[in-house]
């Protein structure tokens, strides 16, 4: 009866029964590893989701695997012998599983157009997409934020709508207009910036690649007019590709900002008479830094996206360009290897991101 | 906080603005924008294709030349004399003593030899023009021989025109490459292939500086050259797809020679006076193919509508300005057997087309997938679709690379260009006219016709004997017979222009002459 | 003296508006309306959203009305007239090959609608079913589910977009779908934590203890509450997904010749930006207008429905 019951567990409140026990706290390192090793599965789950889709692109490509690698002219027994050992004929999942393990030793096969294995290109290529990107970001934080900030700060009045504006227009108009046209007026008319490639021909092959980054590399070498020449080469794709991740920082920091003003401290402070600017950047923007430092990270990968158009205008030799040549010519292991790339470069800056606001946020911790 | 980004950001444009004028190319470097997509190796056995022919050309000497303004008579190159024997079996070259490879070794007949018998031996591209002379990986050996240090001889394994056997040691692909220092560098028996993708052995006016794929190729003078050394201590060709780009470039003077312009690029320019636009005629054709693989269009009518669904006159002016002029013969202009003019044997009408289509069962038009060969022929692709749409032709333009495709005959109908690099009629022929087996599993791609589908005896003999007959005036007579045959058997590759390949160039630039067999060298460049 | 129920009528208002105040809405239809014109009535003390909103509504006119806009055919090629700028005659100058810019950028209109509406009858049931799905179910169905979401969500759209239509081939219906593959995940995240927040509600306990199935409670009374915050969900992405859409007709992947395709206007465009600009500032524009358009809406939709954070 389940009256009873009851009324005899309120009897026994005071004493402890055999099933109740003191509530003991896990220890914390539990806590952590059980944690960290939640993470390590959903990390380890979302890779292999991501080299199955990069698997499956692959695969569905209209392109002959076997012709990428013996080239066009090929008898019917070279043909065959090079299917066979592709391994071709076997079933999807086992074809999956030797991708999953080709992969993980490094050897991500051999481009048909450039004859290297796809390691070695990627290597080659991707400091200069990841230059390039840096450049942006920070051409990106240095215009988005104060444009963010200012429009808070008076929001409402027309500077906001024109900022608001000018902010969307970096990511509505397409990237590959706004990149011919600056090259059209500053290398052209205005001959202030380089045109093609990373550095001008005449500086090819001087610096000696130790980062891959040249404007680290020959800053550190001391040759100035390399670090020049490349700082003229990057600053226009590096601006342009920056100005389409301008929306979305100054959108965030104006929402950040604007969270921040409607606090009870500002208004205080405000009332103690602190001028206005002391206590947009002194405080207000203090306590804003760590989120807009996790934006940056999150705008890193829409910049990815923005390269693979730019790089083909501006002719810079990274991976977007890479990308859009081997989807051009059916290069299905340039195409995976890109892809797979570019998806674990966005993964890790989510998940460094994420432990970033985690470590440096004092809310969470 | 704003005072600093301002003062960062005028520190960072003065860095910029302060850069010494070395935007202009220095007067002893040319530099050359164009394309280098696709380009997987530097090796001239494993080559064939445009641009890289023109780099390979330089790094490597071949056994005899053609100046670009004579594509008939054979020039004096490592061989500075020949002979063939009396029953034209055996051609003997006697190389010259003072030409050294790179490394240091000198150029002797036993590397010549080898270069030969490497091609036929790895099979790939470079090999396809002369591995029609009979050549196969184990006879070379014994045919192609060095006879002593100075004397090459190739010994033909069946009758052939010597002049053809003689044009094709004129291509890029068979450029003389260092036998000692390729096979030091020899792995898993590839005869040094994977080295000399981005390495240089060669005798030529340049070595290979720097080669990264997609993006540069540096070339460095060599003063030793037995020919005198190069006015050039560098050639740069750099990668740069895009046209605009790349016109703004020459126009700023980066840049001295610009390949693969696009048509709007090219206007603009032939109006700067500090530009020259060279037109080289080239060894190919813009066609239409149609596969015979596909029942509506084995019909005859039907091919026969395609020749005249097409506004090619429309084009000619604008897009084809510059890659191409009305042509409508399958022997280049110019050459043995080739009409005086070709460009008016079949105009658009689509009247008389909408008719052949009715007559050939299709009153109410033919839909088709037409496909480009590639990005270079989509634009012709899209006005083709136009002008057909009104002769009751329905084509469906997917666009993309289809060049494989082409190759496996897996297509309907295929606007294409094509090229090649022996002066003579019979390479065009022998893409164009030439299929012994038309069986899918024969997979000659490398046979226009069998992509196309179609057999034609009559023409598969008359390229043999162009192949083989030694008198000029015998073979002009095969050549107007293969022009006659093919022109009126409604063929399934419809030939519209014959392409020229414009090469555009700074007014400072002397010297530089591209070549309509692709092997365009910069030892007489100079520039003022 | 009394006055006739007209005459009330007129006074208080009409009885549309009546029924648009009444407090106490009966059944679902009438909150629903009652809801929607009190956004409205927020919506439109945002001048840069109600500008957005024209220009769509613009858009929408434009596509349907195009026969009516422009005599010209946007497919005839006409070689002779090639490159021309601006006139009387074409308004937007003609493209190289010869066909009328202005109608063109009209026709291209209906292009850009159907990929619109496509993708967010596509996008809109998918990503709320898996994230509603997800949410209320919870456990290993959750697990799956969001896993699933991270690894599309694992990539810059374009690029898993591009990789898609190569995969699939060209045309506007595999760029379609590709798209909407790419633009899902984001819906499902916030149906998901929508859902969360609604499973442990009241009213949901009630009606579970009336006996309905999952399936009614996730259709009948989780889905509408999340369809608010989709809405604007989706206005705010369609920015991103027109210009996904342009950049795959640049790279090719779009809508195939020769039908009038923004971005693949664009591409051909490039090729004589420098010396006629008009073939390539106008589908330039029109996408730029479009997505900021889409952009503009979306914010002030943000302001509207969310009153938390940005206002």
């Amino acid at each position: 009866m389940a009256n009873a019951d009851l009324v005899s567990k309120r009897n026994s409140d005071t004493t402890f029964s055999e099933e109740e026990v003191a509530y003991v706290a896990p220890h914390p390192l539990a806590i952590i590893l059980r944690r960290l090793a939640g993470r390590v599965v959903a990390i380890v789950t979302t890779l292999l989701g991501l080299l199955f889709l990069t698997f499956s692109m692959g695969r569905l490509l209209p392109a002959d695997p076997v012709l990428a690698i013996t080239g066009p002219e090929v008898s019917k027994e070279v043909y065959d012998r090079v299917y066979n050992e592709l391994g071709l004929g076997q079933p999807i999942l086992v074809q999956f599983l030797s991708y999953v393990g080709r992969v993980a030793t490094g050897d991500l096969g051999t481009s048909a157009t450039t004859g290297q294995p796809i390691l070695t290109d990627l290597l080659a290529i991707f400091p200069a997409t990841i230059e390039l990107a840096v450049i942006a970001m920070i051409v990106g934080a240095l215009v988005g934020v104060p444009l963010g900030i200012t429009a808070a700060v008076r929001r409402g009045t027309v500077i906001d709508h024109v900022a608001r504006i000018v902010a969307l227009a970096g990511h509505s108009i397409p990237i590959f207009w706004t990149g011919l046209m600056a090259l059209f007026v500053f290398y052209a008319k205005l001959q202030l910036v380089g045109a093609s490639g990373r550095v001008d021909v005449f500086y090819e092959g001087l610096v000696t690649p130790i980062t891959g980054f040249l404007l680290i590399d020959s800053a550190v070498e001391g040759q100035w007019d390399v670090f020049q020449s490349a700082l003229g080469h990057i600053i226009l794709p590096g601006a342009i590709l920056g100005y389409y991740s301008v929306a979305y920082i100054s959108r965030m920091s104006r929402s950040f900002m604007l969270e921040q003003l409607s606090q009870e401290y500002i208004v205080t402070a405000r009332a103690k008479g602190l001028g206005r600017r002391k206590v947009v950047w002194r405080h207000a923007f203090r306590n804003i830094r760590v989120q807009l430092l996790t934006i940056m990270a999150l705008t890193f990968g829409g910049l990815l996206e923005g390269a693979v158009l730019i790089e083909t205008v501006f002719g810079w030799p990274g991976l977007g360009q890479y990308l859009t040549r081997g989807l051009q010519m059916n290069d299905m292991n340039v195409v995976m290897g890109a892809v797979l790339t570019i998806g674990a470069v966005f993964l890790t800056i989510n998940i460094l991101s994420d432990v970033l606001y985690r470590i440096l946020d004092p809310r969470t911790r | 906080m704003l005072r600093n980004l301002l003062a960062t950001a005028a520190m960072a444009s003065a860095l910029i603005v302060a850069q010494p004028s070395l935007a202009a190319s220095p007067p002893n470097m040319l530099v050359i924008g164009t394309n280098l997509t696709g380009i997987r190796t530097l090796d001239p056995a494993q080559n064939n294709a445009r641009t890289v022919s023109e780099l390979i050309s330089n790094l490597y000497d071949n056994l005899v030349q053609l100046s670009p303004d004579d594509l008939k008579t054979l020039k004096p190159m490592l061989a500075t004399k020949w002979s063939v024997s009396d029953d034209a079996k055996v051609i003997s070259l006697t190389l010259r003593d003072d030409a050294v490879f790179q490394s240091g070794n000198p150029v002797t007949a036993e590397d010549a030899a080898w270069s030969i018998q490497r091609v036929i031996k790895m099979g790939q591209v470079g090999s396809t023009d002369i591995a029609l002379w009979g050549f196969t990986p184990d006879n070379v050996e014994k045919l192609v021989r060095a006879k002593d240090e100075r004397t090459l001889e190739i010994e033909l394994p069946r009758p052939v025109n010597t002049d053809l056997v003689l044009y094709s040691l004129a291509g890029s692909s068979i450029g003389i490459v260092d036998k000692k220092t390729v096979l030091s560098h020899e792995a898993n028996g590839d005869l040094g292939g994977a080295w000399l993708s981005a390495n240089s052995a060669g005798s030529g006016p340049f070595a290979l500086a720097q080669w990264r794929p997609n993006d540069v190729a540096i070339f460095n003078a060599q003063k030793a050259y037995w020919g005198g050394a190069p006015a050039m201590a560098r050639v740069v060709a750099r990668h740069i797809p895009e046209s605009g780009n790349l016109r703004l470039q020459l126009e700023a003077g980066d840049v001295d020679v610009g390949q693969y312009l696009a048509s709007g690029d090219l206007d603009a320019l032939s109006n700067n006076k500090e530009m020259v636009i060279d037109n080289v005629p080239g060894l190919g054709f813009y066609y239409i193919a149609l596969n015979q693989k596909d029942p509506d269009l084995q019909k005859p009518k039907v091919r026969e509508a395609f020749q005249h669904a097409f506004d090619w006159k429309a084009i000619s002016g604008n897009i084809m300005r510059y890659t191409g002029f009305p042509w409508q013969s399958m022997i280049p202009r110019g050459m043995i057997g080739a009409p005086d003019e070709a460009a008016s044997r079949y105009d658009y009408d689509p009247a008389k087309a909408k008719q052949l289509l009715a007559e050939a069962g299709y009153p109410n038009g033919l839909k088709k997938v037409l496909n480009p060969s590639g990005a270079a022929t989509l634009p012709f692709a899209e006005a083709l679709q136009a002008s057909a749409r009104v002769a009751g032709l329905d084509l469906d333009l997917v666009p993309g690379e289809f060049t494989p495709a082409f190759r496996e005959r897996k297509y309907e109908v295929l606007l294409g260009n094509s090229g090649a690099r022996l002066p003579d009629p019979f390479a065009v022929a022998t893409q164009y006219a030439y299929n012994p087996d038309n069986s899918d599993e024969a997979r000659l791609g490398s046979y226009y016709l069998w992509r196309a589908g179609m057999k034609v005896d009559e023409l598969n003999t008359l390229v043999d004997q162009s192949m083989k007959e030694r008198d000029t005036g015998k073979r002009t007579e095969i050549f107007k017979k293969m022009d006659s045959v093919y022109s009126g058997m409604d063929a399934p590759l419809v030939i519209f222009f014959q392409r020229t390949d414009p090469y555009v160039m700074r007014s400072a630039v002397k010297g530089y002459h591209g070549h309509t067999t692709w092997s365009t060298r910069w030892h007489d460049v100079t520039k003022e | 003296m009394t006055m006739s129920t007209e005459q009330a009528d007129r006074i208080d208002g009409s009885r549309f508006r009546k029924w648009l105040r009444a407090p106490e809405p009966q059944g679902w239809f009438q909150s629903s309306a009652q809801q929607f014109h009190q956004g409205w009535l927020k919506f439109r003390l945002h001048p840069l959203g109600l500008a957005g909103l024209a220009i769509i509504v613009l858009l929408i006119l434009v596509a349907l009305a195009a026969p009516l806009l422009t005599a010209y055919d946007p497919i005839v090629q006409d070689m002779a007239g090639r490159l021309s700028p601006p006139s009387a005659e074409h308004w937007l100058g003609t493209d190289n090959f010869g066909r009328d810019v202005f109608a063109r950028i009209v026709y291209g209109a209906r292009t850009t609608l159907y990929i619109i509406i496509l993708v967010s009858v596509i996008v809109a049931p998918m990503g709320l079913l898996i994230g509603t799905c997800s949410g209320y179910f919870g456990g290993i169905v959750d697990e799956v589910l969001m896993r699933i979401t991270d690894i599309f969500l694992s990539f810059p759209g374009l690029v898993l977009a591009l990789g898609f239509a190569a995969a699939l081939g060209p045309g506007i219906t595999n760029a379609i779908i590709a798209i909407s593959l790419t633009a899902w995940p984001p819906i499902a995240r916030l149906a998901r934590a929508e859902t969360l927040s609604l499973r442990k509600a009241d009213f949901i306990a009630a009606v579970r203890l009336q006996g309905a199935t999952p399936a009614t409670i996730i259709t009948r009374h989780i889905l509408p509450m999340c369809i608010p915050s989709v809405i604007v969900r989706v206005t705010l992405n369609m920015a991103g997904i027109i210009i996904t859409a342009a950049g795959l007709g640049f790279l090719g992947l779009g809508a195939q010749p020769p039908w009038p395709e923004w971005g693949a206007m664009a591409a051909t465009g490039r090729e004589f930006m420098l010396d006629s600009p008009w073939v390539i500032a106008a589908p330039g524009i029109a996408i730029a207008l479009v997505s900021l358009a889409f952009n503009l809406v979306g914010d002030a939709l943000r302001d509207v429905l969310d009153p938390r954070g940005s206002q």
